[in-house]
């Protein structure tokens, strides 16, 4: 993987949410040019790691590397230049409802880079072909879209900036399996067509082997586990072997 | 008793740590106002949802109070102190002037506009909007409450002085109808108000505008919870927003009337 050069490092990082510990002592490491897929059960902490890597969360202990800066004793305007080199996908798409779809794709270039309105239509619609979507969505409003394309105009929008990094979270829920394989195939194609680096939260077993580099799994506050997606199918680990499997049967209690 | 001394006790921790959030915000919101970008068209568009979209219901209620004010004040000077009625006109503008206008468009915008921002701020922190705001470089101190606060103390004061001329009509057409002359009315107005009066109003509508902003934003910043915690952000703002708009009346009052304004 390039060399293998460290591009996000988590270095000892720790979270807690009141009394509850959410993140405990977590180190992990994503090499430029890959995706990175963090899987867990829900409410492990899997997308607050992604909001720690984006700058979203503060640790309580522990150290933020993105590209060669600390996150956490940075001013936010110096944290904002580093977000220039990456987009969030959130698992829910989190567009403006108040906007358009051009307004939320282009929210970026007009208000912060003060691209001039013709140009940016135009890196919009590259934008949106590039997640497969069609130019004539520009001027609706996310609440008329169907999920599956909300998801795509998220993608969009992190993606119109020209990211060296981009953070999914839960790309796939909520969506009906088409859909989901067309999203398993933009981030793949992200990876091929931009050279960027993913790093992929999700539960769905089948979209993790099919996107990741390397998978990491996360339970109760811990990473118990890191390998490609082989290793991981394969892995004698208790508790790894009962959520690949998706079994009842195991370690981990049922809730 | 006891479980109702806890719920107050309780409320009021939480009321109280709330005002220290709404210190900070207030903080930020003055910090992000003179920062680039200027959102020229975000705040022009949170003008006229505050501002003049807020028309009817401003009027409605200061046309009434207007009225009723008239027929209560008329009734009470003519049957308690017979012929005193000349003086409709005076008790009805100066009430206006001073107190009513200013304190009742307060509340009606705080029920109708701070609700709807804390609901829809809440809206967007819950489903990560807010979020996105700073991945997007957007900082939402700025982007959303900036915005809010200015076109809250900016069209307060305005709808005030609107209120006031309509609150004064509404005691003009009752007086009118079943007291003195429009004349005596306008000549008791004319005679009694002076320039304090309303200034003293115009002024608590920019600090009435401003607790109503800041209330809703934080408010809206602090909700947790899904569609549960949105329901009760629109709550709190609106019932923190009278709170403090009613205690601040009265400080407010004390501090013009030392300032002999």
């Amino acid at each position: 993987m390039n060399g293998q050069k460290t591009i996000i490092k988590l270095l000892n990082i720790s979270k807690n949410f009141g009394n509850r510990k959410v993140l405990d002592n977590i180190s992990l490491e994503v090499f430029a040019g890959e995706t990175l897929v963090i899987i867990g059960r829900s409410g492990v902490g899997k997308s607050t790691i992604l909001k720690h890597i984006a700058g979203l969360l503060a640790p309580d202990a522990g150290e933020v590397w993105v590209d060669g800066q600390e996150l956490t004793r940075q001013k936010e305007a110096e944290v904002n230049e580093l977000r220039k080199k990456m987009g969030v996908v959130f698992q829910y798409a989190a567009l403006f409802d108040s906007l358009t779809v051009f307004e939320n794709v282009a929210f970026r270039l007009l208000r912060d880079f003060r691209m001039p309105v013709a140009e940016a239509v135009e890196v919009v619609k590259k934008k949106l072909e590039l997640v497969g979507l069609k130019d004539n969505l520009l001027d609706l409003k996310p609440a008329q879209l169907s999920g599956g394309m909300r998801k795509r105009v998220g993608l969009a929008r992190a993606i119109a900036v020209d990211p060296e990094i981009i953070l999914y979270d839960e790309p796939t829920s909520g969506l009906d399996p088409v859909s989901s394989e067309a999203i398993n195939d933009l981030i793949l194609e992200m990876q091929k067509k931009l050279g960027v680096t993913s790093v992929v939260v999700t539960h769905d077993m089948h979209s993790a082997y099919k996107v990741a580099n390397r998978i990491a799994m996360i339970y109760d506050g811990k990473i118990i586990g890191t390998g490609t997606p082989e290793e991981i199918k394969q892995s004698q680990d208790p508790y790894i072997h009962q959520f690949v499997t998706g079994s009842v049967e195991g370690p981990m209690p049922v809730r | 008793m006891t479980n109702l001394i806890q719920r107050f006790g309780k409320f009021l921790a939480f009321f109280i740590h709330d005002m220290g959030e709404m210190v900070f915000l207030t903080i930020g919101i003055n910090r992000w106002m003179f920062k680039k970008p200027f959102d020229g068209k975000l705040i022009l568009e949170q003008m006229v949802k505050i501002g003049v979209e807020s028309i009817p219901v401003a009027v409605n209620t200061a046309f009434f109070t207007g009225m009723v004010l008239a027929l209560q004040s008329g009734y009470t000077l003519e049957t308690k102190i017979k012929g005193v009625s000349q003086f409709i006109g005076a008790v009805v503008s100066i009430s206006m002037l001073r107190e009513l206008g200013p304190v009742l468009t307060a509340m009606v915008i705080a029920g109708r506009m701070g609700s709807a921002v804390a609901a829809e701020i809440g809206t967007m922190q819950v489903t990560e909007q807010v979020d996105a705001l700073y991945t997007l470089a957007a900082n939402p101190v700025k982007y959303l409450a900036v915005p809010r606060f200015l076109a809250f103390t900016f069209m307060l004061p305005l709808l005030t002085i609107f209120a006031d001329l309509i609150g004064w009509a509404g005691g003009l057409f009752i007086c009118s109808m079943k007291f003195t002359s429009s004349t005596i009315y306008i000549e008791s107005t004319r005679s009694s108000v002076e320039a304090g009066d309303i200034m003293g109003g115009v002024i608590k509508g920019v600090f009435f505008g401003a607790i109503i902003a800041i209330v809703a934003c934080r408010q809206g910043f602090a909700t947790t919870n899904g569609a549960e915690g949105v329901g009760r952000a629109t709550t709190n703002a609106v019932v923190f927003s009278f709170m403090l708009i009613l205690i601040s009346d009265y400080f407010l009052n004390a501090v013009l009337i030392a300032l002999h304004i």
